[in-house]
């Protein structure tokens, strides 16, 4: 039966947590040490997500960058597809914390959204 | 004093305007007092502007925010509030009497206050620091630089990246620039574990099939005017490198994640009393030095783990400041406090035993199922595991307090359960 290892992120201590599955199923879980850790390993195993926080192209404010997030965790394996999409991208100053700048990025039904908000920057302020 | 300088007086100057240095004015701020928080970048929130990851106010506020999001959350209060906010300010110089010259965007300003707190933030540890033998190339910088480089600006400063140092700031730029494109070979640690929390571990390293050399140094830089490659090699116990494991890789970018060091240049400019374990002031129970009413609180007086302490320390700095201010005594720290059995550092190092207060210590070795106790009573704290990577913190109550008012020093110390 196949096999697979996973380190517990569920507290410092990083159990070595060995998961046996046949196709989507599991089969055995060994090596943890609390449920938490049971718990996050069969969430990592059926559906491994991850919180997305990078930055966007932003025009007239005082730096060329505004950072941005996913709302929730997207699938790990959207994260390259979510990354290429936000590319794309480019804003506009004044912008305010919170600001949808993709409702649906890649399919997921997850929205992005800016982490700050950035005043707009009159051209004599930048020079 | 040039007759063109003007003068103004406050109850608190708050120098830093990042996390510990916006708890404090807006605490200060909000008791009454008149606060003027002075900040050298261009706007407040400090190292949090570029921390864009989540993770931050898990303790204060539940969940889990970006840096910028937690910073938002005071400066917007701290734009409602009556705190005078000074940017692009630096401090020139300052006095023990709590007077100082600052440089401002209109020129220089002369002020006095009745207390002040240094929320200075700390510095990277460097390359000079850490003593790597070799070239002199561009490409050799702090984790932290590159991480401003990347998330404020949007500018890559390498391709072919290699990391020393496994703190979280290394495993979390480490992320960052596969993210942004950049192909990041390995992570050195010096230590035979990461010193980094293990889900950045996790999350940075091995989803991105990183790999973490343990017991590993960087002992030789190459290239003259561009970073051509570095030389890593193992090291022993006594963590010497061992003559003939050197490897050589080729990268343009080399990251420094070795540590932080509190930025104590004006404790030592007015003569405050320096700790030798944390680089930062010795403090008491309210971030109060022992220059009367200089307070420090963050990153200034010691490297903390999570900012959500940094603005709880913050918060009490400025009711220390307020306190001192207004001429209501604070209570005489009498009393010692000391890092006993397996414990690097306590802050703070003296108290005064009549009220309660929050302790943070970090352990010396990694241990698990330990008892966190004062010595001598049955005040005591478990803990299932503890790192030196994880800062531990704790409060002594009140009542606590009561039981153990006739000792006369308060020996920390951390024990296993047999």
């Amino acid at each position: 039966m196949p096999k697979r290892e996973y380190t517990c992120v569920a507290c410092p201590k990083g159990c070595t947590v060995e998961v046996e599955f046949e196709g989507d199923e599991i089969k055995d879980i060994t090596g943890y040490n609390c449920l938490k850790g049971k718990d996050y390993v069969e969430d990592e195993f059926h559906d491994p997500r991850r919180i997305l926080t990078t930055t966007v192209k932003i025009k007239n404010a005082k730096y060329p960058r505004i950072p941005v997030r996913t709302e929730t965790g997207v699938p790990k394996d959207e994260l390259d597809c979510c990354l290429d999409e936000l590319t794309e991208v480019e804003l506009e100053a004044p912008v305010d914390i919170g600001y949808t700048v993709i409702d649906d990025v890649c399919s997921t039904g997850i929205s992005v959204v800016t982490s700050r908000s950035l005043e707009e920057v009159t051209v004599s302020k930048l020079e | 004093m040039n007759s063109n300088t003007k003068s103004l007086k406050k109850d608190i100057v708050v120098v830093g305007g990042g996390p510990a240095g916006m708890a404090a004015g807006l605490r200060g701020a909000e008791e009454g007092a008149e606060v003027m928080i002075v900040e050298r970048d261009i706007e407040l929130g400090g190292i949090l502007n570029q921390c864009i990851h989540n993770g931050f106010g898990v303790e204060i506020y539940g969940e889990e925010l970006t840096g910028p999001e937690y910073a938002e959350r005071f400066t917007s209060q701290i734009g409602e509030s009556t705190v005078d906010v000074r940017l692009n300010t630096f401090v020139l110089s300052m006095q023990p009497d709590k007077s100082m010259t600052l440089l401002t965007p209109n020129g220089l300003l002369e002020v006095e206050a009745e207390a002040v707190v240094l929320a200075t933030g700390a510095r990277e540890r460097s390359r000079g620091e850490i003593r790597i033998p070799g070239g002199r190339p561009s490409g050799v910088m702090p984790a932290g630089t590159a991480q401003e480089l990347i998330n404020k600006k949007g500018f890559l400063p390498g391709k072919r990246v290699f990391v020393l140092g496994s703190g979280d700031i290394g495993l979390i730029i480490s992320r960052r620039l596969t993210w942004e494109g950049a192909e990041v070979v390995g992570v050195a640690e010096i230590m035979d574990y990461p010193t980094g929390l293990n889900r950045n571990v996790v999350q940075c390293l091995h989803d991105y099939d990183i790999p973490l050399h343990l017991s590993h140094t960087v002992t030789d830089i190459y290239g003259s005017d561009r970073l051509k490659g570095i030389k890593l090699s193992r090291v022993d116990d006594g963590m010497q490198p061992v003559e003939g494991t050197g490897k050589d890789i080729d990268v343009d970018l080399l990251l420094l994640s070795v540590g932080l060091v509190p930025e104590n240049d004006f404790f030592k400019e007015t003569g405050v009393t320096l700790s030798e374990k944390t680089r930062g002031p010795i403090v008491d129970e309210w971030f109060q030095t022992d220059v009367p009413g200089i307070f420090g609180c963050g990153n200034s007086v010691h490297i903390e783990d999570l900012v959500d302490w940094v603005t709880m320390d913050g918060f009490r700095a400025g009711d220390g400041a307020v306190a001192y201010a207004g001429n209501d005594s604070l209570p005489n720290p009498e009393k010692e406090v000391i890092a006993g059995e397996n414990i690097n550092y306590v802050v703070p190092q003296k108290v005064s035993g009549e009220d309660p207060f929050r302790f943070a210590l970090r352990v010396e070795e990694p241990m698990e199922n330990v008892d966190i106790s004062i010595k001598g009573t049955d005040i005591s704290f478990f803990q299932r595991i503890v790192t030196p990577g994880e800062m531990e913190v704790e409060e002594v109550s009140k009542d606590d307090l009561a039981k153990i008012k006739e000792l006369e020093e308060f020996e920390f110390e951390v024990k296993g359960r047999n």
